[in-house]
């Protein structure tokens, strides 16, 4: 039932393999490669005609995008998509520890650690310590090998294996940052379809030994259980993800969150919450269509903020056909450019203060004579 | 340690030094062939070992072939540099199977380094050495995991763990029990980490054997939460097939679809008030019964058993299916897993989340279901691939229960950053998922859709309208006039741009108003005008086909329709050669339509359009428009025969009948193909829509009995020699034993000096009998009857093998006994046939047998075997007589005497 992936892939752009590790040998490195730029090609044709997950000749492949990377796992067996997705994906961030940015560049650095990372990741095709705190215990990088003496991985042998015994600080720090996302979909009238905030407890923790901390939140339900009074205060926490540290049963039971964290930065908990907000700035946009080839946008952004603060680094992005060619732009505020290889226009704005409309200009040419379809379906 | 330097090396490493965490390796990377290899490899410095070895990596990576230095690299497994020592491993696992006998060299330093004081060393020794996907050195492999599945590292046994799939991946049967045997050790083991890596080794090994798991069930479930995330996913689904193999499904479930009489109205007497509850829960919110009865089959079957199982379960009684089913609500062991599973909906590995998800939408009770919504839609944020895996998963799940997913229409509305296949998947969802309340929003989204830049998207859009309309009629005629919209000369027209995209709209906005205008034509009859009218302006040629073949349909509705068709036929006829082929077809047949249905008046006027086309068509370029146009003069050959009736003929006339039957009838294929193909919920087939090897449904619910449990604690073999194949049997000379080429041995409960016994059971490996210890014979005389019920064969001797000091500890007054099983497998394989004498040397009578899978009804300790005479020559045979006597057989001798 459980598969487990035959070989790990690491292709370039153009799908040529980079590194690659095999676990049980029945899937080949020329084979995969063939199999990959015979994808590429494909994609170009037809671009995004398959998913993630592509099935060809008795071998199941799944890859990801990185940079200018792939990753790619491939499998005979039936296993699980979902957890060696996740899989290539946490091979991103680990590798991301290690080398900062993984690119192309990056990989040929550090080949040789790569491969040690991916020899203790996964076995036989089985992921195993994702974790990058960890795992750069006892695989270090080049500059580190010759100074420490290799241990015996500390953490890897403990019950809690996202920790290592023996940690000392002499100031026992703990910093909380709450990260949040709005995420906003907007239909072609106007109206807010959905809304919902996406946010991150951040934990950056510089603690001795083995604590075990609690975290208390303004939980509806635990208030509730604990007969006090809700003044409008508290939130409902229904939609929420863990860190692996953090005791899923005990939380279950009577909705305390206790942990024993790793050493130094990592999201404590995720959440969702699915209320009205109102968008911090409002992007409008007019089309115009002056000729067969010529569209003018208008395009106002304006901020619903205090005006004492600003936001910094706003970036609107304008989808434009693919055949769009020479935009000539215009803004009131901030710097606009075409980016054509994610086919729209990029306006930038350092600083936006609240209260403010700002308009924007594009016209683009349109090289090949390209419909914005004014087709309507009218129910 | 002197100077670990070479100067080369120094300056090197000092480069490095001064570039924090960023790798130098490109150089090595780039050029590696830039200075020979082979000295750098002898050289008594470490370092430059290092960058040999780095440079051999290299050249790995890109593909070349650097086995000729196999020797070399061999000899520096004995560095102690751990460094150098990690690098020989990965060229060693590389190169190892081509190279096997020097590969064989370094098997003395893996030894060595199993006692090594690092736990690292060892680790990493035992994970090479099991890498290295040699036959010959299996035993000594063998060894080692059991050894370091007692080690006092974590690390170590959790390597030992994940050791067990490659020895496994080797087939060596000989090992195979003693594999399983490690497996329930490390599942005891303290460690969730260990545990997690022994579920691994479990699901590929031994996923059949569930009494492994029985045993340990509850700890299992207590300690899932603390097992590290990927060992989670395999482990929850190694729950989930050992509860319902051992106390069957929940009948609160979807599953309970199964259960006959949910459907039927008569209910059983005893459990009225259950099955109404049932039936309450069950009306919540499902619409398609059918559907969710082929899912949960699908769930249980694998793809080939499926179409036998779509009759098969009209014929087995409802008793029978009922008592497959337990409470999920009252049976301890369900709860258990639901409870311990539903904590992981909170993990931040969307797997892991997936895989909780499934448990509950099997076991759980459907009203309890909606507890999966919120979590499975979190994991709609996370990256573009997992979020296509999800959505394949919901997607089913929405199928088969639209209520659950209905209140969030809203997050399956789709951003333009989404990915085609996302796109794709959320439309699919959202038609399923839509209700009266929400049709409306959906349709407002679905107008923003249809002007996507992305033409094929919007003709997805589009016959997602069609679904939509479908499921709710009474939204039925505005997406009608959506749709015309859409078609409408003006729009058409204006089309310069990508010609191929935007008839694919049209095709599709054309093929959707077909589908909706089928269900009620009457009430369509204004948009079949109007799509009539637009056929002049409709150039596409499958669009302008459709809109004849629905005006040759439904050329008799209301008032009007009848008195244009003509009209437009014969237009069409006029520009019949100009048309395309399929074009070509449908007007024929809508010609032959409007004859079949005229009426008297326009009888002629049919006839002689018909007449014409038909000429024109006799002499079409295309051949098969000509053999039509034959065949339909043919078969109407009474409208033009050579007097030519000038009235309508009786339609008593065969071929008219025929004729009529053909193009009367209401059959149109439709172009919609419904995938019925479902796998777990998490598994890679539920994705690419086909079972992939290995796939495994859901065992057969309580199949798992008491005595298996305790049958299968002793016999951790069992599974695996149901699954090795047993085509060499041959008979030996008692004829009542089944005999495998594959032996497994087990020694029972493993004791101290595990290591040493590896010779010990090479003795028996010319043995043709599957030997295992029973330990507890009180139960197996119990199970006995059992199992010869089931149609088992089985038969007992006595033990007088000296084996079994292993469990000899276990109960001292126990009977020594062996078993000998082939457990069910009759119903796995095909019984083969054995030759017993061949028509040449028998004087041309062939004789064949073969073991019969019932047991016998004289004695169960009997066996059953059918023998096959067949006369090859040409004469009459007389007087034979069959007997097999046996000497040698201590215990029971029979004879079988057949005379003819």
């Amino acid at each position: 039932m459980a598969g487990a992936a035959s070989a790990l892939f690491l292709l370039d752009i153009k799908g040529r393999v980079l590194v690659w590790r095999d676990y049980r040998g029945d899937v080949s490195a020329l084979q995969a490669e063939r199999f990959f730029t015979k994808h590429i090609e494909k994609e170009g044709d037809d671009a995004g005609s398959q998913g993630p997950v592509v099935y060809d000749k008795g071998v199941t492949y799944m890859f990801i995008q990185h940079n200018n990377l792939y990753l790619m796992t491939a499998s005979r067996q039936n296993c699980n998509a979902a957890s060696l997705l996740l899989f290539l994906h946490r091979l991103v961030d680990v590798f991301k520890h290690y080398f900062e940015e993984l690119e192309e560049e990056s990989l040929r650095d550090n080949f040789v650690v790569v491969y040690e990372l991916l020899d203790e990741m996964m076995d036989f095709g089985y992921p195993q310590f994702t974790e990058a705190t960890i795992l750069s215990e006892f695989i270090k990088t080049d500059a580190y090998r010759m100074e420490v003496s290799q241990r015996p991985p500390m953490a890897v042998t403990n019950a809690v294996s996202w920790r290592s015994e023996g940690i000392h600080y002499k100031k026992n720090e703990v910093f909380l940052d709450v990260v949040e996302n709005v995420n906003i979909l907007v239909n072609s009238n106007g109206q807010i379809v959905r809304s919902e905030v996406i946010g991150a407890l951040k934990m950056r923790t510089y603690l001795s030994g083995m604590p075990e901390c609690k975290l208390g939140l303004n939980d509806r339900v635990l208030l509730e259980a604990q007969g006090r009074t809700t003044k409008g205060k508290a939130i409902d926490l229904d939609d929420i993800k863990f860190h692996q540290c953090v005791r899923l049963a005990r939380f279950e039971n009577d909705r305390t969150i206790s942990f024993v964290p790793p050493d130094g930065a990592f999201d404590l908990m995720t959440y969702r919450l699915s209320t009205q907000v109102k968008p911090l700035i409002w992007v409008e946009a007019q089309v115009e269509r002056h000729s067969k080839s010529r569209v003018e946008i208008m395009v106002k952004a304006r901020s619903q903020f205090k005006e004492r603060s600003t936001a910094t680094n706003v970036e609107i992005e304008l989808p434009v056909p693919a055949d769009a060619i020479n935009p000539n732009i215009r803004t009131s505020m901030g710097s606009a450019a075409y980016a054509p290889e994610n086919d729209a226009l990029c306006w930038k704005i350092k600083s936006f203060p609240g209260g403010k409309v700002i308009t924007f200009l594009p016209y683009p040419k349109i090289l090949l004579i390209y419909q914005f379809t004014n087709k309507t379906l009218i129910f | 340690m002197f100077t670990q330097f070479s100067t080369t090396a120094e300056n090197f490493s000092k480069a490095s030094t001064m570039v924090f965490r960023i790798g130098t390796d490109a150089h090595l990377y780039d050029d590696p062939d830039d200075v020979s290899i082979s000295p750098l490899l002898d050289s008594k410095f470490d370092s430059e070992k290092c960058e040999a070895l780095k440079r051999l990596l290299a050249l790995i990576a890109q593909g070349l072939d650097v086995s000729n230095y196999f020797p070399q690299v061999v000899k520096n497994v004995a560095s102690q540099s751990l460094e150098v020592k990690k690098l020989v491993y990965l060229y060693l696992l590389h190169y190892a199977e081509r190279r096997p006998n020097e590969a064989l060299l370094s098997i003395n330093i893996f030894q060595r380094d199993l006692g090594d004081q690092n736990p690292l060393v060892r680790a990493w020794a035992l994970r090479t050495m099991a890498g290295i996907r040699l036959h010959v050195i299996s035993p000594l492999v063998l060894v080692a995991v059991r050894k370091c599945a007692r080690d006092p590292s974590v690390y170590v046994r959790k390597c030992a763990a994940n050791a067990l799939p490659k020895l496994h991946d080797l087939r060596l049967e000989e090992n195979a029990s003693a594999i399983i045997e490690i497996i329930g050790i490390l599942l005891n083991d303290n460690s969730p980490g260990v545990v997690g890596a022994a579920a691994a080794a479990f699901a590929s090994i031994c996923p059949t054997n569930l009494p492994l798991i029985g045993r340990n069930y509850k700890r299992l479930c207590e300690i899932l939460p603390d097992v590290e995330e990927w060992g989670q996913i395999i482990l929850i689904g190694i729950l989930l097939r050992y509860v319902s193999a051992r106390h069957g499904l929940a009948k609160e479930s979807i599953m309970s679809s199964l259960l006959p009489n949910i459907f039927s109205s008569e209910k059983s007497s005893e459990s009225d008030t259950d099955y109404f509850e049932i039936k309450k829960t069950y009306e919540i919110g499902i619409q398609d019964p059918e559907l969710v009865a082929t899912v949960s089959r699908s769930y249980l079957a694998g793809p080939d058993k499926q179409l036998l199982n779509l009759n098969d379960s009209d014929v087995i009684s409802p008793d029978y299916i009922s008592s497959r089913f337990t409470s999920s609500k009252s049976d301890e062991n369900v709860k258990l897993l639901l409870q311990c599973t539903s904590p992981l909906l909170w993990s931040r590995n969307s797997a892991v989340v997936l895989a909780a998800a499934g448990v509950h939408w099997i076991m759980a009770p459907m009203e309890e279901i909606s507890k999966i919504v919120k979590p499975l839609l979190f994991l709609l944020r996370s990256s573009d691939a997992s979020k296509y895996v999800v959505l394949c998963n919901i997607q089913v799940f929405a199928k088969v229960m639209p209520s659950l997913f209905a209140p969030n229409v809203e997050d399956f509305f789709i951003s333009s950053s989404d990915a085609y296949q996302v796109k794709a998947l959320k439309l699919e969802i959202l038609s399923s998922i839509a209700t009266d309340a929400s049709i409306s929003v959906i349709f407002q989204e679905f107008q923003d859709y249809v002007r996507d830049p992305d033409r094929r998207f919007a003709a997805d859009t589009v016959a997602a309208i069609g679904l939509c309309a479908k499921k709710n009629p009474q939204v039925a005629n505005t997406c009608v006039e959506g749709l015309l919209a859409l078609t409408s000369p003006k729009t058409v027209n204006s089309t310069s741009g990508s010609m191929d995209d935007e008839a694919m709209v049209l095709i599709q906005a054309i093929t959707s108003i077909k589908d909706i205008v089928k269900q009620d034509p009457v009430s369509h009859e204004n948009a079949i005008i109007i799509l009539i009218r637009n056929l002049d302006a409709i150039k596409v040629p499958v669009a302008r086909a459709m809109i004849v073949w629905i005006a040759g349909e439904y050329n008799s509705i209301g008032n009007i329709i009848p008195k244009m068709v003509p009209v437009i036929l014969r237009f069409l006829a006029r520009g019949f050669p100009s048309e395309s082929i399929e074009t070509k077809y449908q007007i024929l047949n809508a010609a032959v339509k409007v004859l079949l249905n005229s009426k008297e008046e326009d009888f002629h006027t049919a006839k002689s359009i018909l007449n014409y086309v038909l000429e024109l068509a006799k002499f079409d370029l295309n051949y098969d428009v000509r053999d039509r146009a034959r065949v339909l003069r043919k078969l109407l050959s009474c409208y033009f025969s050579s007097s030519g009736p000038a009235e309508k003929p009786d339609n008593n006339e065969i071929r008219l009948l025929l004729a009529e039957h053909v193009f009367g009838d209401k059959t149109k294929p439709s172009t919609k193909t419904v995938n019925n193909r479902f796998y777990l919920p998490g598994s890679l087939s539920q994705i690419v829509f086909h079972a992939a090897p290995g796939y495994e449904p859901l065992p057969e619910p309580c199949s798992l009995t008491e005595s298996d449990m305790v049958k299968g604690l002793e016999e951790p073999a069992q599974a695996e020699a149901d699954d090795s194949d047993i085509d060499s049997g041959s008979l030996n000379e008692e004829g009542s034993y089944y005999s495998e080429d594959s032996v497994t041995t087990s020694t029972g409960i493993d004791d101290e000096s595990a290591a040493s016994e590896s010779d010990n059971n090479d003795n028996n490996t010319d043995s043709l009998i599957n030997f295992s210890d029973v330990s507890k014979p009180q139960e197996g005389t119990n199970d006995l009857s059992e199992l010869m019920s089931k149609g088992a064969l089985e038969s007992w001797l006595d033990d007088n093998d000296n084996d079994n000091r292993g469990s000899s500890q276990n109960v001292a007054e126990r009977i020594p006994s062996a078993r000998i099983s082939i457990g069910d497998i009759s119903t796995r394989i095909k019984p083969k046939v054995y030759t017993l004498l061949d028509p040449t040397y028998g004087n041309g009578l062939k004789v064949m047998y073969k073991y019969s899978s019932e047991a016998s009804t004289i004695s169960p300790s009997l066996v059953s075997v059918d023998t096959f005479f067949e006369n090859c020559s040409s004469e009459p045979m007389s007087k034979l007589s069959m007997s097999n006597e046996d000497s040698e057989s201590s215990d029971q001798g029979r004879y079988i005497y057949l005379s003819i």
